[in-house]
């Protein structure tokens, strides 16, 4: 994808009234009403920012949730400007349009695009700065701006005596920059795929990294909300007489989500929360259970109207083959479980809503608040913090409105914290999908047809009430309700086609005579969300699990068999091979089996390969092989630890991860029955990270898929049990 | 009225006595490195030090701390004078979002107070109450051996100094 700045207009300048030189961006069409004169509107819409003393501040327009974006931006610039990355110092964008993810068209953090995104625009944006850094000087000095050299503060001529930049400031500010800008050649890279260390482990090693939830305003209070037991329920009957005698209790009132109690102290809320009685009634999905969700699926995939969303050969042909292969997979609900419980700090005042929240979407943010009360989006200020874990839950904005819900009606500064329970159990989760595969081998066991059915909602219809109004930002907010509404109806149209469902299904690599790839859209009811790496998670297990069935049917090993129908893929190939090899497929002792797991998700291929011992009635994962090809690396170190994470997550989910309904109610509600995996259940992991030049990719999400289909292949080589059903389960 | 001796320094407060030691240390005396994960003893990012032993703040009712010594994040080390798990923590990239990292620092100092060369399997003893929802768990076992060896050559050093 092509980000490039040429493609905007260009380059300005200014200088701040604290005298720092500012470089910015505009966007034709997308930037309106900043004016150049307004001090304020310029210093928050531009990335790099250079004071009179020569400190440099990077404006971040990405969060930082743990996947090294803060780090992996900031060598950008550093790179570009020759600068120690260390040097730099760095400040989290507030909301501001200049600030999109121009993927999404919304200022988001997901789908692991932070540094796809910014690979061209930042660096530009840092070689634009180092030009006029350059110019500034030749100026200065009446010589030919070639001559002149930018590194660690300074700009350098053969002849004469360095400069400090902080100098330059007020002739470069009357430089503009059009055209081209050219970027330093990977040739001359020095951070660039060589730095390892991360900017943000110090704050975060000391306890001085500041998360949402760690946010102090003065005069602040306290607030819990009593939810419903119901998914989605309502408040019947509320008693709140005993409540409200607990010692610093200030209010108790319902909101849209249940029942809000404010306190002096965070424990005076939570006792008296104790004391309310209230009644609840079932949402929209009733009390609706696990079981019902997949009869649900079920019965749309037996409809013969499931949208055909790739089509491949002929069908009926190789329909014909020898021999049919069915197989029936499920993928759980699941909780996005960050460790930092959801919270905000709201502060509504007259004059508009200071927000103060670990959100990966400011601009939704702005939406959300403004929706919770009578402000507009642009009256919305937010401060973004350090997230404590994201992996997709912080997109959906729930938290931010409930806190200016309950600022709003006692009109003080209130800080929200959820319960783990909450967080358990009213989670916007990972939807449940239901995946029903078939495929057909000729008589040489060679697969023919390839047919992958999935059913399970759409994620769109959860976020458009937030996202469509920031979308389209000129938009009035008496519109915001028609705008989610034709954001609902139109997707693939008007609005963009969510394409999460078949998310890793539509892009296999394997070539298979005859493809088809169905979705059958089921909406139970049940909040859902984006989770790290989205429907990659659920159609990864079903479709590296089925082809190592179709590889055990058609009697050929699951390594060769991939390796055939990778034989156009070059790319593909060598990731699947260098796994094998780094492995020892083949060559592991008797006690030992081996699976594998191959995927490319977010642009990036990722093999898996799963080493198992079986004793009695269980297994253990002993080691993990990972090979990544992810184009260019920027932080080596950070591509290994992306994919340490995402193994161990996908591990969490593949063997405990599972969040079930009875009656209408979430049953799991903190790390006991929704456990995570502890430091001594974790494998042996080994990366490898392919070489590479092509542009960078994505590295959050993809290492993910693959464990779980790597992890039963394994199972499946060592005991002959195929288990189906996320998490695994040994019968 | 509590007194509590945090990081060496003494306070009276005012608190309802039945009030976890991690909200008062979170919110009465404002040091937030130490973090709230579950609320019940589950994940250990609320671990701080009560007179040297590792205690889940969450579960411990600021009467039980009353005149007792408490440790959090803030006290193990400075950016001047870094714990050597600090400092290892840093060399090898630990954390990814941080926000467990103050507990499992807490933890593994405990540990290497009790057993200054601890094996892997000490490590998963001491370690296993603090969840890392990020998986930083390969890089928390290496920087715990790191700076357990560091410490030993600080040892070392120390004492060819003092034969000196
Ligand atoms: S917050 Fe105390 S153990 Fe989780
Ligand atoms: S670093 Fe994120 S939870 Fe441990």
């Amino acid at each position: 994808m092509n980000n490039s700045l040429s493609r905007r207009n260009f380059l300005k300048t200014s200088i701040t009234a604290s005298g720092a030189l500012v470089v910015g961006f505009t966007v034709p069409g997308i930037t309106k009403g900043k004016s150049e004169e307004s001090q304020n509107s310029w210093q928050i819409n531009a990335w790099l920012e250079l004071d009179k003393n020569g400190q440099l501040t990077f404006i971040i327009d990405r969060v930082e949730m743990g996947q090294g974006t803060m780090t992996g931006l900031t060598t950008l610039v550093a790179e570009e400007l020759d600068i120690a990355p260390e040097s730099i110092k760095t400040r989290f964008a507030p909301a501001g349009t200049d600030y999109r993810n121009p993927i999404f068209g919304l200022q988001m953090t997901g789908g692991s695009t932070s540094i796809v995104a910014a690979w061209a625009p930042i660096r530009e944006a840092a070689a634009g700065l180092r030009i006029l850094l350059a110019s500034a000087a030749a100026e200065v000095w009446q010589v030919s701006q070639q001559e002149c050299s930018v590194s660690e503060g300074m700009v350098f001529h053969a002849s004469k005596e360095p400069l400090s930049w902080s100098k330059l400031i007020p002739v470069a500010t009357n430089k503009y920059l059009l055209g081209d800008i050219p970027l330093k050649p990977a040739s001359e890279f020095k951070y660039i795929g060589k730095r390892n260390q991360r900017t943000d482990s110090q704050p975060k090693s000391f306890g001085q990294a500041d998360y949402g939830i760690d946010t102090q305003i003065p005069g602040m209070v306290y607030s819990l909300v009593i939810r419903s037991p119901y998914v989605g329920g309502s408040l019947k009957n509320l008693n709140a007489n005993n409540a409200r005698l607990s010692k610093g209790v200030i209010d108790i009132f319902p909101i849209s989500q249940g029942i809000a109690v404010v306190a002096e102290s965070y424990w005076q809320a939570r006792k008296a929360s104790s004391l309310v009685d209230a009644e609840w009634e079932p949402g929209r999905a009733g009390k609706i259970s696990s079981d019902n969700v997949f009869d649900l699926y079920a019965q749309e995939m037996e409809k013969d109207d499931a949208k055909v969303v790739r089509e491949v050969g002929d069908y009926d042909s190789a329909k014909k083959s020898a021999t049919t292969i069915t197989a029936e997979y499920k993928a759980p609900f699941l909780a996005h479980a960050t460790m930092e419980p959801q919270n905000c700090v709201a502060h509504v005042s007259e004059y508009g809503i200071e927000i103060w929240a670990p959100t990966q979407a400011p601009d939704l943010a702005q939406v959300a608040a403004s929706r919770a009360s009578d402000f507009s989006p642009s009256d919305v200020f937010i401060h973004t913090t350090y997230l404590g874990g994201g992996f997709g839950r912080r997109i959906v904005q729930d938290f931010v409105a409930e806190a200016v819900e309950i600022s709003d009606k006692i009109r003080k500064p209130v800080k929200l914290v959820w319960s783990r329970e909450d967080d358990t159990r009213h989670d916007h989760y990972r939807p449940a999908a239901l995946h029903r595969m078939t495929g057909t081998l000729d008589e040489q066991g060679m697969p023919q047809l390839w047919h992958h059915k999935v059913a399970c909602p759409t994620l769109m219809d959860w976020i458009i009430k937030d996202a469509a109004p920031a979308m389209f930002s000129i938009m009035p907010k008496w519109s915001y309700g028609t705008l989610a509404k034709i954001g609902i109806a139109a997707q693939g149209t008007l609005a963009p086609e969510d394409y999460s469902p078949w998310e890793g299904a539509d892009t296999i690599a394997y070539d298979f005579p005859a493809i088809k790839l169905d979705y059958a859209k089921v909406d139970p009811g049940i909040p859902v969300t984006y989770w790290r790496s989205v429907g990659n998670s659920h159609n990864a297990f079903a479709i590296e699990s089925f082809i190592d069935e179709l590889a055990h049917a058609g009697k050929q090993s699951p390594l060769t068999l991939r390796q055939k129908l990778l034989h156009n893929h070059p790319r593909a190939r060598n990731v699947l091979d260098t796994a094998a090899d780094k492995a020892g497929w083949g060559k592991q002792p008797a006690e030992r089996f081996l699976g594998i797991g191959f995927h490319f998700s977010f642009d990036t291929w990722v093999c898996q390969i799963a080493n198992v011992s079986v004793s009695a009635d269980s297994f253990k994962v002993e080691k993990v092989t990972c090979v990544v090809d992810c184009g260019t690396v920027v932080n080596p170190d950070i591509v290994r630890a992306q994919m340490e994470s995402g193994i161990i997550f996908g591990l969490t989910a593949a063997l405990h991860g599972e969040i079930t309904l009875k009656d209408g109610q979430v049953q799991q509600s903190n790390f006991h029955d929704y456990p995570a995996l502890r430091i001594h259940e974790i494998p042996e992991i080994d990366v490898h990270i392919v070489e590479s030049r092509e542009p960078p990719t994505g590295v959050g999400e993809p290492g993910l898929p693959p464990i779980a289909p790597a992890v039963t292949n394994a199972v499946f080589a060592a005991t002959g049990q195929r288990l189906r059903n996320l998490p695994l389960k040994l019968a | 009225m509590i007194n509590l001796t945090v990081n060496g320094k003494q306070h009276q407060l005012d608190v309802d006595s039945d009030t976890p030691l991690l909200w008062v240390i979170r919110d009465e005396l404002q040091l937030t490195g130490t973090k709230f994960g579950c609320g019940a003893g589950l994940c250990g990012a609320c671990t701080v030090h009560m007179n040297g032993s590792p205690v889940r703040s969450c579960l411990t009712p600021v009467s039980v701390a009353n005149n007792q010594n408490i440790t959090t994040i803030e006290g193990i080390g400075s950016i001047e004078h870094p714990h050597p798990l600090q400092e290892s923590w840093i060399e090898n990239n630990v954390p990814q979002c941080g926000y467990c990292q103050s507990g499992q620092l807490m933890s593994a100092a405990a540990l290497l107070d009790n057993n200054p060369s601890p094996t892997d399997e000490d490590i998963n003893t001491a370690m296993s109450g603090n969840i890392c929802r990020c998986g930083t768990y390969p890089r928390i076992r290496a920087a715990i051996h790191l700076a357990a060896d560091a410490m030993a050559d600080q040892k070392a050093q120390a004492g060819d100094n003092s034969n000196e």
